[in-house]
């Protein structure tokens, strides 16, 4: 895995680019800056068209009998398979589309994270594949591999908004009993879904478990969901089921985050007694950051 | 109403916790945020409750200021209708302080006449048909007590404005205190204590009003003034002069060269000129003898010091001799007649007696024929010198001395003399007893001296109950202390002289020589009671004690005159000592009332043994009776006394038998108080301290602010002390309660991402890697 980056991308000048694909790019590049190329390597199984020969083309692949035939140079090209399935399942609740004072929300936020990984898996050729979801299921692409997929990927999460509200825990359950081949997947949501709390949560990502996938959780918070900034008398109106609380805001701002705290914990220790990777997102940080953090650790406990 | 209404305008400080409280809570957010699901029911219960107390604090300080500035603004509680329910009569108490500062005179008149037109506009104001009633009090101080006009209050308000019509200014002190105290019982205002004693009360408002130029003076020290229970007192302050008396000049003491005028010798006269300014001053100071100017000088005092002026006059002829040192417009700088504004202390009155010769007779109880061992060989030397330090020059002894044994004492030998020394005396024969009985009784003076003669049971009939005015002892002879062999100071030394006392004045600064040298070997204790002593020795025994005896007096040594028992003799202090007492004793009895301040009581000797009617003729010429005083423990026989010493002059007494011709008996001198002259004047701030704090008072500039001031106090509760108290109350509780939410809101939770790497987020192994 390469080294931290020096140098981090501004989530909200990516936000200005306007174009997912290339954002993502930058974001992987700046990853894996100085590598000349993927460790991980698929290994060739069927035959699939012949190509003619460009330099740069490592000549193993060079068909030797057309060469002997037609003194032509051209590549045999195979049907490659990957040995990483991944969903992206991606919350477009109404809940991810807060922002507080910065300029990206965290559906934005966690639209670039998964486009990096889109775009990481695509320069990997692994096959990856994204579920957007509020209450249920919004959009479903299959996982695949190549360059086609990955636009078709970034299209959709162009197109995403954030609406209605959620249902985490049914969800997931019925992800798991569709998701029928093990696959890696990658849950991006602010897991703020019904009064189920954690265990009704936990409970669906165990199923996911259970169905032998691995299951990585980035929880996505914006700042001001973590640090309750409101100093003034407050009316907050919550973005999914529109109810209104009126009160002090300091005595708000302690009780919310004694709950919030304890939310989180209980989360994090239930991704971490099920063996699920679990990382928290603040959308003011860098999210080249974040996943090279997430991704170097990773990487130093599998190694 | 408020007394202080300017203060209201800080009522608007008690809108700021108003507007920032609105401020806050208009400045309501609508946040939309992505999840309320951690907010439950009783997380917005304890809201609503925080909303609630921050309400309370901002409602606490609103009250706080509002509360303080009310009391500020002195609010007066009207209740139209009170008086009305309690009766609806008045019973008022004028008083009017006719003390000498009252006839200060500014561009309107005295002070006296501003209070006087005061208390006319309270009499106008009453109303006989409703049952109003009012009494008149002098405040000046009269030994004699408080001057109440109208002992029982009247309702003839034509009566009330006549005898405001006749008060005078006089030359007294003012008594203040006293003065409001009669007052309240006069109206019958229960007294703030029952010891005070209590009047039984009457329906309707009771009301006492206080017509005075405030001088700080009339209200003594230390002395609460109280009007009792539910009686309003309004002050009224009648400052004629106003700034005048600021610079006001006086006459403050006169004393004598020496005690005992003779005729041909110069005698010196001290004046005491203070100013009381801020400004130095020229004078000139004159000096009055019989009416005649016999000198003048003119003098510069600094302000806020004193100025001792002397003066020197022979005397041509003997008998009393009445006079004054007197200031003016010194005529070099100053044509004005008056020099301030307060006149009355510009001078000061005395009378002397002066003898063509003294003559005292020494009864020997020891004589010796070697002359340092005789008894009055020290006396005789001591007497012939001249202590008179300001006339050098005398060149005779103005003290004749005639020796006679105890056996030779006889009514006749006695007469001409004017004191008579006992020098260690022993037993004394009845005859001769009651010669000095009856010497003493009719106007003579007796200097007893012990000695080993002297004994406690040979002076035993001297001091007998049975005796005349119980005996000439001032005290019975108990116990003979140490022995003449003794050592130096076995019998003691002085130990506090009554310096007030004319005989001794001087010695207790040194000024004639100090007595703290004087050691006795032995002396005699007695019994004297502790007004009368004069002299104690360092263990608290009497030493020296007087006794007025009919007209005559007595005075009693408790040690030898010559070197027996003691060094007295030896010690510098010994002659001016001697010289000052045997001057004292020489002079008529009356001397040492020869500075009568104003308003004292003059106590005339008489003699039991030879009826008389005594008359006192005033300064302007009235002629008044002296009247018998009060007996007392001391004195059984009790002495003539005069009562009406209102005004500064000489007084001349005679005898009521006496023809228009004869010469005065004796003569005393009334002065002003010296404190009349200070010029410190209480304001409303200054009163308020001598306010007893259960008396509800009031304070008007003027006498035209009487009357309504007196109307506020009468119908108004004044909320000031309870609104003061309120708020204190509020500033206790608000900080507690502040600062318990404010503690409560600060106790603030770490965020998450605080947590994040420290908490278990370590992400699990997985079963294979994903990059």
């Amino acid at each position: 895995m390469p080294t931290a980056p020096t140098k981090y991308l501004d989530p909200a000048a990516l936000a200005r680019l306007r174009n997912l694909g290339l954002a993502a790019r930058l974001v992987v590049e700046g990853l894996f800056s100085g590598q000349h190329r993927s460790p991980h390597r698929g290994y060739s199984v069927e035959f699939a068209e012949h190509r003619e020969y460009t330099p740069g083309v490592d000549p193993r692949h060079l068909d030797w009998k057309i060469l002997a035939k037609r003194d032509k140079l051209y590549v045999k090209q195979y049907e490659e398979q990957t040995n990483l399935r991944c969903y992206l399942l991606l919350d477009s609740s109404a809940s991810m589309g807060y922002r507080h004072s910065g300029a990206i929300s965290k559906f934005e936020y966690g639209c670039f994270c998964a486009a990096s990984l889109a775009y990481l898996m695509q320069t990997q050729h692994d096959a990856f594949g994204l579920i957007t979801y509020d209450r249920a299921v919004a959009r479903h692409i299959p996982p695949r591999q190549g360059k086609g997929h990955l636009r078709v990927v970034l299209d959709t999460l162009e197109a995403a908004r954030p609406a209605g509200d959620t249902d985490l825990a049914g969800t997931f359950h019925q992800l798991a009993e569709t998701m029928k081949r093990r696959a890696l997947v990658v849950v991006i949501s602010d897991l703020f879904s019904g009064p189920g709390g954690a265990d009704e949560l936990l409970e669906s990502i165990s199923h996911l478990r259970h169905k032998r996938h691995e299951v990585v959780v980035f929880q996505v918070l914006d700042r001001a969901e973590l640090q309750f900034p409101f100093d003034d008398a407050t009316q907050v109106e919550d973005m999914e089921t529109g109810r209104r609380v009126s009160a002090d805001p300091a005595t708000l701002r302690n009780e919310y985050l004694k709950k919030l705290n304890a939310y989180i914990d209980a989360v994090r220790m239930g991704c971490r007694s099920r063996e699920v990777g679990y990382a928290l997102a603040d959308t003011s940080e860098p999210f080249e950051m974040f996943l090279g953090n997430y991704l170097s650790h990773r990487a130093s406990i599998t190694a | 109403m408020f007394l202080a209404p300017l203060f209201l305008i800080g009522l608007l400080a008690a809108g700021v916790p108003l507007l920032l409280h609105l401020r806050r809570t208009r400045r309501v957010k609508n946040v939309l945020f992505s999840t309320t699901r951690f907010f439950d029911e009783r997380f917005v219960q304890s809201s609503r409750r925080a909303r609630f107390q921050d309400v309370l604090v901002m409602l606490l300080r609103v009250g706080l200021i509002t509360l303080f500035v009310l009391a500020l603004a002195q609010p007066l509680f009207r209740l139209p209708g009170l008086a009305a329910l309690a009766g609806g009569k008045r019973t008022v108490a004028i008083v009017i302080d006719d003390s000498a500062s009252m006839a200060a005179t500014g561009a309107e008149g005295s002070s006296l006449d501003k209070a006087k037109r005061g208390a006319m506009r309270i009499i106008d104001d009453l109303s006989p048909l409703r049952g109003d009633r009012a009494t008149l009090i002098l405040a000046g101080r009269r030994e004699s007590g408080v001057r109440v006009l109208f002992p029982d209050p009247s309702n003839d308000a034509e009566a009330l404005r006549d005898a405001v019509r006749q008060i005078e200014p006089t030359d007294l002190a003012g008594d203040i205190p006293s003065a409001v105290d009669q007052a309240r019982q006069i109206i019958g205002a229960p007294a703030a204590t029952p010891q005070n004693g209590a009047g039984s009360g009457g329906a309707g408002a009771r009301e006492v009003y206080v017509f005075s130029d405030m001088q700080a003076s009339g209200f003594g020290e230390g002395e609460a003034v109280s009007g009792g229970l539910n009686t309003s007192v309004v002050f009224v302050a009648c400052d004629a002069a106003a700034g005048g008396v600021a610079d006001n000049i006086s006459v403050d003491a006169i004393q004598y060269g020496t005690s005992r005028p003779m005729v041909g010798v110069p005698f010196t006269f001290a004046a005491l000129v203070t100013n009381h300014g801020r400004r130095e001053r020229v004078i000139e100071a004159r000096l009055l003898i019989d009416d005649q100017v016999v000198a003048h000088k003119p003098i510069t005092v600094s302000p806020g010091r004193g100025r001792l002026v002397r003066f020197v006059h022979r005397f041509a002829k003997p008998g009393w001799h009445p006079g004054r040192v007197e200031i003016g417009p010194d005529p070099a700088a100053d044509a004005k007649s008056v020099i301030d504004a307060v006149t009355a202390d510009d001078r000061r009155h005395f009378a002397v007696h002066v003898e063509q010769k003294a003559s005292i007779l020494a009864i020997d109880g020891a004589p010796s024929s070697v002359p340092v061992k005789d008894e009055l060989f020290f006396l005789r030397v001591a007497l012939a010198a001249n202590t008179d330090v300001a006339s050098p020059a005398a060149d005779r002894a103005a003290i004749e001395v005639t020796t006679l044994t105890p056996e030779q004492i006889t009514p006749d030998r006695l007469k001409p003399h004017a004191l008579v020394v006992l020098a260690n005396v022993g037993p004394l024969n009845a005859a001769a007893l009651e010669a000095l009985e009856h010497y003493v009784d009719a106007g003579g003076n007796l200097f007893i001296t012990c000695g080993d003669h002297t004994t406690p049971s040979a002076s035993a009939p001297w001091s007998s109950q049975g005796r005349l005015h119980g005996g000439l002892l001032p005290g019975r002879l108990t116990q003979i202390v140490g022995e003449s062999a003794a050592a130096e100071d076995a019998a003691g030394i002085i130990g506090s002289v009554a310096d007030e006392h004319p005989a001794l004045a001087g010695f207790a600064d040194g000024r004639f020589g100090l007595l703290t040298g004087v050691t006795f070997r032995s002396r005699i204790r007695f019994d004297a009671p502790p007004e009368s002593v004069l002299m104690r020795t360092a263990d608290g025994d009497p030493l020296l004690a007087e006794k007025r005896f009919g007209r005559g007096r007595v005075l009693l040594f408790g040690s030898t005159i010559d070197r027996d028992w003691t060094n007295f003799p030896l010690q510098p202090a010994y002659v001016p000592w001697l010289y000052r007492i045997v001057g004292y004793c020489v002079q008529p009895s009356l001397s040492d009332a020869g500075f009568v301040a104003a308003g004292r009581v003059v106590a005339l000797p008489s003699s039991t043994t030879q009826t008389e009617s005594l008359q006192v003729v005033e300064p302007d010429g009235t002629a008044s009776a002296a009247i018998p005083g009060r007996p007392s423990a001391q004195r059984v026989t009790p002495p003539l006394e005069f009562t009406a010493t209102e005004h500064a002059g000489v007084y001349r007494v005679r005898s009521a038998t006496d023809g228009a011709d004869t010469p005065p008996r004796y003569l005393f001198s009334v002065n002003i108080p010296g404190d009349e002259s200070e010029p410190t004047r209480f304001d409303k701030e200054a009163l308020s301290t001598a306010m007893s704090p259960d008396t509800t008072w009031s304070y008007a500039d003027g006498p035209d602010a009487a009357v309504e001031v007196g109307q506020v106090a009468r119908q108004g509760l004044g909320l000031w002390d309870q609104l003061l108290l309120a708020a204190l109350l509020v500033a206790v509780f608000e900080p507690w309660l502040a600062n318990r939410l404010s503690r409560r809101r600060l106790q603030a939770e770490p965020d998450a991402m605080s947590r994040r790497d420290a908490g278990p987020s370590t992400p699990h192994k997985p079963e294979r890697s994903a990059a």
